[in-house]
């Protein structure tokens, strides 16, 4: 009879080398996940034409620390030069979501029933040279370097998300960074989060702004409410 | 900033080189304790594995200035697992039964125990990745903390919280062999 840690082990399985062949690939796509950072940066640069922002879209987030939240936070918007600015949002409201901020410039290149994704407007004009096919930044479920919003329940997180807790328009509230990105999981209901992903330089501040003018309507939450997968 | 120093003649950045090092002999490690976090999705596990070494190629800089590099890597993994999760649970207009049962390859235990496999998979993520931190990989309570980023009492709570959902998960034969494992979670 075997005990957990052996059934552990043999689920596991065995420890199997890698081939050249995959380690290049892994390789190939780290250099991809840098060229789309540096295509980030041109989009946001030309789009703007503002040099601090590019500055900030590269790896002005944190890694893993303490929590505490604040230093990290990408500064642009609080620079000299300006930054990015929330602004009212005026275009077509999505089904499930109601946003009343945005960042100017941006615009809602999602809307599905997986959530929001709010990316830059310069992605709906690709540069000349520019294959969009290629490019993760016109593809509306690539959220890097734009902002993602979606659902999920609690219990996916072990209903215990780690970070600070914050308030976002009376609903207690988590915000952490994930690598060089942040998320606030803010509680819309016992069992769900209205999680949104920032991958955008914005101040702490203008983070709880944007998430206190997300309104969540009660259909999606109880949908969400009731789904169990594993 | 991008590491662009190159080796002479390679026509790789010395990033380039450290990465290929660390992945041909970590690749197999890290794929290994995904199809622990996946419960035996490989195909899952597979993608957990790029999504991290991605991460771990984009930040190599943190990674090498990192005191705990293991440790760096598990909450990398730990991340890159929770935020799969996340893009997963997107799709909140399917009730649960009409969520695909994955089939094939990416859902069979390679050792062909679906038992153990039901029961990883009923544990939310980061309970999941406690009790493979802990009783698989024998990491005490501190650095199964580190690997989760959170407290260690968190980490007790979760441990011991998973190990009464796997007892309830499995049958009858295998719930005396938790005991072991109970005790040592509960009592750390």
């Amino acid at each position: 009879m075997t005990d957990l840690h052996t059934r552990l082990q043999n689920f596991a399985g065995p420890i199997e080398a890698a081939s050249a062949e995959v380690i290049e690939a892994d390789l190939a796509r780290g250099h991809r996940a840098l060229r789309r950072r540096r295509t980030v940066q041109t989009i946001a640069g030309s789009a703007f034409g503002v040099a601090a922002i590019v500055a900030a879209f590269a790896f002005t987030g944190a890694s893993m620390g303490d929590g505490s939240g604040t230093e990290r936070a990408p500064a642009v918007a609080q620079s000299a030069t300006g930054g990015l600015k929330l602004v009212d949002y005026s275009g077509t409201q999505p089904k499930y979501f109601t946003v009343d901020k945005v960042p100017e410039g941006y615009f809602i290149q999602n809307d599905d029933e997986g959530g929001l994704t709010i990316a830059p407007n310069a992605v709906q004009h690709p540069s000349p040279g520019v294959d969009p096919s290629k490019a993760p930044m016109y593809n509306p479920r690539d959220l890097g370097g734009k902002i993602g919003i979606y659902l999920e329940r609690k219990d996916t997180r072990g209903n215990n998300a780690d970070g600070e807790k914050v308030t976002v328009a009376g609903h207690p509230a988590i915000m952490h960074p994930i690598g060089p990105t942040w998320q606030l999981l803010i509680s819309v209901s016992p069992d769900v989060y209205a999680t949104i992903q920032f991958d955008v330089s914005l101040s702490r501040q203008q983070m709880l702004e944007l998430g206190a003018g997300l309104h969540v309507h009660q259909e999606a939450i109880d949908r969400m409410a009731a789904s169990i997968g594993k | 900033m991008v590491n662009v120093k190159r080796k002479s003649g390679s026509g790789r950045t010395e990033r380039d080189e450290q990465f290929h090092d660390f992945v041909a002999v970590r690749r197999g490690h890290l794929f290994r304790t995904a199809r622990l976090l996946t419960a035996g999705d490989v195909f899952l596990a597979e993608d957990l594995v790029q999504t991290a070494l991605t991460k771990l190629y984009v930040s190599w800089a943190a990674f090498r200035r990192a005191d705990n590099k293991d440790g760096y890597v598990r909450r990398v993994l730990v991340n890159a697992l929770v935020d799969e999760r996340s893009r997963v649970w997107r799709r909140f207009e399917r009730p649960v039964a009409d969520i695909p049962e994955r089939s094939g390859a990416g859902a069979v235990a390679p050792d062909g125990d679906p038992e153990l496999s039901r029961a990883l998979r009923e544990l939310p993520p980061r309970m999941r990745a406690a009790v493979v931190f802990r009783f698989l990989y024998d990491l005490d309570v501190e650095e199964t903390a580190a690997a989760l980023g959170c407290s260690t009492g968190t980490v007790k709570s979760q441990t011991a919280r998973a190990l009464d959902k796997l007892r309830d998960a499995l049958e009858r034969p295998a719930a005396p062999l938790l005991h072991r494992f109970q005790e040592q979670g509960m009592s750390s």
